[in-house]
């Protein structure tokens, strides 16, 4: 009786579960492993859509198939998010996988990836552990590595904003790495460090922190904070009057957080993976991205949405390349070196053979208090991202595939 | 044990049947870790059974021991014991389940009702919060990887379908085990200490200690279900000591009919689990649902998916089929108090 | 000065801790459910006020939102948790934990999951700056209001007949019943009274945390552990654990800044190791 009970079951949840059948022509599919609900559901809807834009410029079809986005729900939880990456590559027979907004996310899915063989371009972790101690052969990094936005970051405050600083650390790997690279710069460029506190990850309320920062007499408060805790620290800047007292630099900031803020309360000089108004081409991009997806969190090209965009279009060009999307191997060392043309800018990404991370520019900006619409920063400076990626000394893993062989 | 011809009536053997079977069935069969995924639930769940459905103890902290189990496997791969160990793992998930239980037993085994469900949830908080924090040892938030299976007894644990086999094994043996643990001896004295600890405790069972060691075995348990799942996942995250997974153990329990049967949990996991999957794959805002879930299946059928059937079997005499707010009392002596201390059946009190 | 501005920092986030613990401590008490979902009354506390304030102006949506949260707290109870009364406690844990869950996503269905911006009031919007030491004017708003509150909170309960009811019915509330006091009306009250305190904390902490639909799960950690270092049935109890919550925290970013949300938990193990009950608590039948 039972044993026919747990028979019917398992049987009904058997048929609801797998629903996929094969017809004709397969379309490519493609696994997004990204957050859908939860508190970053914004910054994951971003991503999706991005590469949902991609694909429309892209005509719908890569090598002319037809190609199909699997979303699974990553829960922006990295235990999760590996157990759907198992799911899309068992159950659905992906072979691509994308998306991951934050780095231990990415971590997860690209041990998975490794583990099954499967390739997987990490659209949103920054973390340096990506593309270091934590790469493998089949993960690439579509967003910019912490070094690069934090050394872009430090290069520009320690020549235009002052030399005492203060860091503001957010408490995990991600945030770690951002202040150890503008110290790097601080260092070696002779400046002074006043002090450093770290907050942790689901800190709301930064008084305590704030209440140092502005006694410590530092001219420059280098943050490295992302998230929710990023927009509270942003409010709360406001009301001790930080920027008052110092300039505030952010090694990292998505046009997200600081959009929804009132002019006063952002007054920061962020490092950013794009900045919307670069080029003429972006700005062109950012309004069809408006249009075409009006109850977006931002209605901008920003972070989240230029890297899923980048990811795409860098499988389309690489499928060029090798002339197969089915061969995961081939695909892989098409990417290495692989110069993205279709990236928006005025140069093409291009891939690192070495490391696997995508390297494009880093954009500074500064928060604009008098802009309207759109406009909350102007663009301050445009860096290379290879001028301040991790060296050979500094990162010497080697995962291309000619180090594989 | 059931004679041969009776061998169809005993749940455990269509159990058996379904899951040996497994990579043959229709569209779950090649999604072997979802299979290998349910059976570490099945270990886990029936573990906690013994203390929520045979003792009483209402603890949410059970996935703290899964996670702490599964931190120790990856940790005494990765650090201890060198690579080429497939056991090793396992052996100390089990340890460091048991000797976490024993600690937070012994500190809570005299409490009891919403105190002793308290003070789990604190525990567990803490020991989600110091792994996630403590990247030195847990690597913080962004987990441990990189461990391997190894080879065992010349299987190629690598190839998911014997990890899976080897996970099929190890939970037939764990779940014989508990269904012995349940119904010897000792399994009855945790009985009589679930319906009235203090009548108990007069006829000289110490109850504390009876609660200290069945919460120390089953944790032991779920500390080697977290090893197994290690080993599934080849990595150690924090997330899963978080109380939303306590949560899940709970909720996957109370929907079989943990309470009343000993295959409710089982069946209650199967359905979990899978319900999860599937709704987190059709919809957005699939927590919607899912938390609405909860609301519905606690209120409506508080006695589970197996509560329903045996009620429908027995005609409705069950007597664990409580009316609303009928017994109003959390302390159990007071209400509970007529309940007969050797009887098999079980009245469902706070 | 440092440590002054950090010390005032942390009596002020006591306060407000206090002020959210006292719902939890007294639904707790009187009906003996673990109450999950008392951080989303927090959330729809910031969420009605952030829709009504630009609408009907501040001080009328501070007092009309907490009684929308109130009513909120008043179906909950008679809709959901009426029905685990005096079943085993992950009953009611689990129940006003999927309510939550669920209440969460529907806010992000409705809203959206990006944080929102809400201003504090202009009459409280600057900082006081003695030499070094500096201090924000709203956050000592916010300590008055939630000091009113509690004080408020305090005189029903010890100076009032339905106070001593509440009271009696913390410590046993069968008895309570017994002696023919209306129980499941009882119950509606604390509830009501918990949810209306809880939605005014939310309001009080939008502007400095800004609304977001996950913000509830910040304050119901510290809620458990008010409860539990406080002891229950004992208003003073309460807002002892939140000030030693509040300080802990803030005290904490000078000695150990990373391990801040841990420490609070390490203090109620000392204290629940000397005094099991908490410190101001009394024997109770939920034990």
């Amino acid at each position: 009786m039972k044993g026919t009970v747990i028979i019917c079951m398992l049987a009904l949840c058997s048929l609801l579960a797998g629903a996929q059948t094969a017809t004709g022509e397969e379309p490519i599919k493609i696994g997004v492993v990204s957050p859908v609900s939860g508190n970053y559901g914004d910054h994951g809807a971003l991503e999706r859509a991005g590469m949902e834009m991609a694909l429309k410029d892209l005509g719908g079809k890569i090598l002319g198939r037809s190609v199909e986005l699997v979303v699974l729900d990553s829960e922006s939880n990295p235990d999760a998010a590996a157990r759907r990456a198992r799911s899309l590559i068992e159950k659905d027979g992906v072979k691509i996988l994308m998306g991951g907004v934050s780095s231990s996310v990415g971590m997860a899915v690209g041990a998975v990836a490794s583990e099954r063989q499967a390739l997987y371009i990490c659209t949103n972790g920054n973390s340096d552990e990506l593309t270091s101690s934590k790469a493998n052969h089949y993960q690439f990094r579509a967003g910019a590595s912490m070094a690069a936005l934090g050394r872009a970051a430090a290069t520009y405050a320690i020549n235009n904003l002052g030399k005492k600083w203060f860091f503001l650390t957010h408490d995990y790997s991600w945030g770690l790495s951002g202040t150890r690279w503008a110290r790097d710069v601080l260092k070696k460029s002779g400046g002074t460090e006043v002090g450093e506190v770290k907050v942790p990850m689901g800190t709301r309320d930064f008084s305590s922190q704030l209440l140092q920062i502005r006694n410590s007499g530092a001219e420059v408060l280098m943050i490295t904070c992302a998230g929710f805790d990023n927009v509270a620290l942003l409010k709360q800047m406001a009301e001790y009057k930080i920027y008052d007292k110092m300039k505030v630099v952010y090694t990292l900031m998505e046009y997200v957080d600081m959009y929804p803020l009132k002019p006063e309360e952002r007054q920061a000089y962020c490092a950013v993976e794009v900045s919307w108004n670069e080029t003429k081409k972006l700005e062109a991009a950012s309004k069809k991205f408006a249009e075409l997806f009006p109850k977006a969190a931002a209605p901008v090209i920003d972070n989240g949405n230029y890297n899923g965009y980048v990811a795409i279009m860098m499988v389309a060009e690489a499928a060029k390349k090798a002339g197969t999307v089915d061969d995961v191997e081939k695909l892989v060392c098409a990417m290495e070196g692989l110069k993205i043309e279709n990236n928006l800018r005025d140069t093409p990404s291009v891939v690192d053979a070495r490391t696997h991370q995508v390297l494009s520019n880093v954009d500074m900006v500064k928060a604009n208090p008098k802009g309207t619409g759109l406009n909350i920063w102007n663009l301050e400076k445009v860096y290379p991202a290879s001028d301040f990626d991790m060296t050979k000394e500094e990162n010497p893993i080697d995962v291309s595939c000619s180090a594989k062989k | 044990m059931a004679k041969l011809s009776k061998i169809h009536k005993d749940p455990f053997f269509w159990i058996f049947i379904v899951f040996a079977c497994y990579p043959l069935l229709p569209y779950v069969g090649n999604f072997v870790s979802l299979g290998t995924e349910l059976i570490l639930w099945f270990i886990f769940t029936l573990s906690f059974n013994l203390c929520l459905g045979q003792t009483g103890l209402p603890s949410f902290g059970q996935g703290a021991f899964y996670g702490l189990g599964s931190y120790a496997a990856a940790i005494t791969f990765l650090r201890v014991f060198g690579s080429e160990s497939f056991i090793l793992p396992l052996i100390s998930g089990i340890v460091v389940g048991a000797l976490f239980g024993a600690a937070l037993g012994w500190m809570i085994r005299e409490k009891r009702g919403t105190y002793f469900a308290m003070l789990t949830v604190v525990f567990t908080q803490v020991c989600f919060g110091v792994c996630w924090r403590w990247d030195a040892v847990t690597g913080g938030e962004a987990g441990l990887s990189g461990i391997r299976r190894a080879s065992f007894l010349g299987l190629d644990m690598s190839d998911l379908y014997t990890y899976y086999y080897f996970c099929f094994a190890v939970f037939m043996l764990c779940a014989v085990l508990i269904r012995i643990i349940a119904r010897s001896c000792f399994g009855m004295s945790l009985q009589a200490v679930r319906q009235n600890a203090v009548r108990a405790q007069y006829l000289g069972y110490n109850a504390g200690l009876y609660k200290f060691a069945v919460f120390t075995l089953s944790s032991a348990f779920a500390g080697l279900a977290g090893a197994m799942y290690c080993l599934l996942t080849q990595s150690a995250f924090a997330d899963i000591l978080d109380w939303s997974k306590s949560g899940d153990v709970v909720m996957a329990t109370l929907l079989g009919g943990g309470t009343v049967s000993f295959y409710g949990p089982i069946v209650g996991t199967l359905i979990f689990v899978l319900c999860k999957e599937l709704l987190s794959s059709l919809w957005d805002h699939w927590a919607f649902a899912y938390g609405l879930s909860f609301v519905v299946i606690l209120s409506l059928f508080p006695n589970g998916l197996m509560g329903m059937l045996q009620k429908r079997v027995r005609g409705g005499s069950l007597a664990t089929a409580l009316p609303n707010g009928a017994q109003e009392a959390n302390g159990q002596e007071r209400t509970a108090g007529a309940a007969d201390l050797k009887s098999p059946q079980r009245s469902h009190s706070a | 000065m440092l440590i002054l501005s950090l010390i005032l920092n942390g009596i002020v986030l006591g306060l407000v801790y206090a002020a959210v613990a006292l719902g939890f401590s007294l639904v707790l008490g009187v009906s003996g459910v673990i109450n999950f979902s008392h951080g989303i009354t927090f959330t729809f506390g910031a969420y009605f006020f952030w829709v009504l304030y630009k609408v009907i102006g501040y001080v009328p949506a501070m007092i009309l939102s907490p009684i929308l949260v109130a009513c909120i707290g008043y179906l909950v109870e008679r809709l959901i948790i009426r029905r685990v009364y005096g079943q085993d406690p992950l009953f009611g844990l689990l129940i006003t934990l999927g309510f939550a869950i669920a209440m969460e996503e529907l806010i992000r269905m409705i809203f959206g999951p990006a944080a929102h911006n809400v201003d504090p009031p202009s009459f409280a919007s600057g900082i006081i700056i003695f030499g070094d030491f500096v201090y924000s004017q709203y956050r000592l708003f916010i300590a008055a209001v939630a000091l009113a509150m509690i004080a408020a909170t305090w005189l029903i309960t010890e100076r009032s007949n339905f106070g001593a009811v509440v009271k009696a019915g913390m410590f046993d509330h069968e008895m309570v019943g017994a002696l023919g006091h209306n129980l499941f009306r009882l119950r509606i009250y604390v509830m009501v009274l918990g949810s209306f305190a809880a939605g005014l904390a939310g309001i009080l902490a939008a502007p400095i945390w800004s609304v977001k639909s996950g913000m509830g799960n910040a304050i119901l950690m510290p809620s458990f552990l008010i409860v539990l270092m406080g002891g229950l049935g004992s208003i003073t109890g309460t807002l002892i654990g939140g000030l030693l919550v509040g300080l802990c925290i803030s005290l904490g970013t000078l000695v150990a800044p990373r391990y801040v949300d841990i420490m609070p938990f390490l203090l109620m193990g000392v204290i629940v190791y000397f005094w099991p009950r908490g410190l101001m608590g009394q024997q109770n039948i939920i034990e």
